[in-house]
């Protein structure tokens, strides 16, 4: 009696430490776009370094969202803010591209990309109304 | 009635003997129920099981904070506008500025400006534009310590370097970029540093028209003017400026179609020009910005391949540069023809950069025939948090037969070597100290040695 207890107790603490690592863990962070947008997974990552900036004729204008930004720079980017600046510096010196605009909150995000052709941006709740692009 | 045969009878009666048995029961009856009870509840909730409540609870207090924050911005906009219409009755003239008018960094191309947008720099500070467009610049001060006698030594102040990249529609943009600058004797000199404008057709190619940043090698158009962004105190001597002892076209006044497009895992990179050839003035080179009274292209390419995946952050390259140089002062032409390379590593926290050039060099006046030279520079630093040590070995072997390199003043054979270290102050300060020690072979066949020291306190903004 005692061994089965003790045997379930395991298998039920081995269930919490396993979804406490994030096993299944539902998305947190969406990346959507506006008219014209297609991206793949590695694609974002190139228009937020400055990489892409064109799918096909539109011009791409990517956005950062400061409520979010941590988390992408963290999921998606994979760079601290610090280098992730750096690197737009340079970006601007060389070829002369502008960073991302910041702006504040998720619904400025979508409101920007909802209107604007060509617009990437990012959001930490599930957007409606905009194309999902990417979820993570 | 069924018989039942002995052995089966031995089996029943062993069966019966078992389940009367109380140890055995109590093992195994327990198990079977707590396990079959796990198994029903526990694997559907396991399939479900996301984050633990403490991880909910932190998303849900998140959430709510932003709530928070759009109402406090909604309320304070909407106090704005009872004010602004409170004046507006009373027939106040000046009203308070809106939310719109605080500076943004918008694409101008873009179909709407984003309300509210503004840059976030990683530090407490403020984007800046000058008439809506994104302003931004480096500046640099420090000291230098020298034995030689030649040199000046003391406090030095550097540069102070300002450029704008107005975005003109979604394919048209520019830079325009004005230097000032305390030169060799302490004289203030003001430099229209670039002034180009291009039209992107799309990722495959941006074509510009103007004065830009030669495209040879790598570190002469990713660091230039910007101390900030450069990890070492000084750039190579045979790289450095026009007018500070560099032997290479560092800037052209031209045409320039550069662009990249996806090869395989990584990214091919391509910059070709066309422009106007230099000159050499009282033993410095001249990139002739108003063009020349006998017109001399010079022409080249720097083709790059970017690795990905396991390479990331490997560059590897080839440049080029052909045409036709007058020396002014010594009635001199020589056809030069600049060949080479450069590898990269520029992934944090190492940062190899490294690059070769050949000279191939005719003698068009004196009939001397080809002159060979060479020039390379090796830089390997490593970041350890907000420091980064780092170390710099240039070797430059100029023919004195060829006119190029003995008409001006800096075209002398060299070696060099520098270690330093950076501390990063905060993202965008940086403070530097380097040690050289370099050595000269001078016209006459000599050697002179110089060690020097130099400090830096550089900015960008």
């Amino acid at each position: 009696m005692k061994r089965g207890l003790v045997i379930a107790l395991a298998f039920w603490a081995s269930l919490f430490v396993l979804g406490g690592l994030g096993i299944a863990q539902a998305p947190s962070l969406y990346v959507i776009g506006g008219q014209g947008v297609a991206l793949s997974a590695g694609e974002i990552k190139e228009v937020y370094l400055g990489e892409k900036v064109f799918s096909g004729s539109v011009r791409l204008v990517p956005v950062d969202n400061a409520a979010a930004r941590a988390a992408f720079l963290s999921k998606v980017i994979g760079m601290t803010a610090t280098k992730y600046e750096s690197i737009w510096t340079k970006k601007a010196f060389r070829d002369a591209l502008n960073p991302p605009t910041v702006l504040s909150t998720d619904a400025q995000v979508i409101d920007f990309v909802k209107r604007t052709v060509g617009a990437v941006g990012y959001v930490s709740t599930p957007p409606s109304g905009v194309t999902v692009l990417q979820a993570y | 009635m069924r018989h039942i045969g002995v052995e089966n009878r031995n089996l029943v009666k062993g069966a019966q003997a078992t389940l009367r048995c109380p140890k055995s029961r109590n093992r195994t009856t327990p198990f079977l129920v707590v396990a079959a009870f796990t198994v029903l509840v526990g694997l559907p909730v396991h399939a479900a099981v996301g984050p633990s409540d403490s991880e909910r609870i932190g998303d849900l207090e998140r959430k709510l904070e932003r709530s928070q924050q759009i109402i406090e911005e909604m309320a304070a906009r909407i106090l704005k506008l009872e004010t602004l219409g409170a004046r507006h009755e009373a027939g106040i003239s000046n009203a308070p500025p809106t939310p719109s008018s605080t500076p943004t960094q918008a694409a101008a191309g873009a179909a709407g400006s984003p309300p509210g947008g503004e840059r976030a720099p990683a530090d407490p500070g403020v984007g800046l534009s000058l008439l809506g467009t994104p302003l931004h610049g480096f500046a640099d001060v420090g000291g230098v310590l020298t034995r030689d006698k030649r040199r000046r030594k003391g406090f030095t102040v550097g540069s102070l370097d300002f450029y704008l990249t107005p975005e003109l529609g979604s394919n048209v943009k520019g830079v325009v970029e004005l230097l000032f600058e305390v030169d060799s004797e302490g004289s203030l000199a003001v430099d229209l540093e670039r002034l180009q404008f291009g039209y992107a057709f799309g990722d495959y190619l941006t074509a510009w028209l103007g004065r830009f940043h030669t495209p040879l090698g790598y570190w002469n158009t990713a660091f230039h003017h910007g101390q900030q962004i450069q990890t070492s105190v000084r750039r190579p001597q045979f790289l450095d400026f026009e007018d500070k002892g560099g032997i290479l076209p560092v800037h052209l006044v031209g045409l320039w179609g550069a662009g990249g497009v996806g090869l395989g895992d990584g990214k091919l990179t391509y910059d070709l020009f066309l422009a106007n050839a230099p000159s050499i003035e009282d033993a410095v080179l001249t990139m002739n910005m108003a063009g020349a009274t006998q017109f001399r292209p010079s022409y080249g390419a720097n083709i790059g391949y970017a690795f990905r995946g396991a390479l990331d952050g490997f560059k590897a390259g080839l440049h080029w540069l052909r045409g036709n140089v007058q020396d002014v002062t010594a009635s001199n032409w020589t056809a030069l023809n600049i060949t080479g390379g450069y590898l990269l590593y520029t992934e944090e926290p190492w940062e190899l950069i490294s690059e070769l050039y050949r000279f191939d060099n005719k003698d068009l006046k004196g009939k001397t025939g080809t002159h060979g030279s060479w020039a390379l520079a090796g830089q390997l630093a490593r970041t350890f948090g907000r420091w980064t040590p780092y170390g710099r070995g240039e070797w430059a072997g100029l023919n004195q037969r060829d006119p190029y390199f003995r008409d001006m003043e800096s075209g002398r054979s060299y070696t060099r070597g520098a270690f330093g270290i950076r501390y990063d102050l905060t993202a965008k300060a940086a403070l530097k100290f380097e040690i050289r020690r370099t050595m000269t072979r001078e016209v006459t066949g000599g050697r002179h040695g110089e060690t020097a020291g130099e400090t830096q306190f550089s900015i960008r903004f």
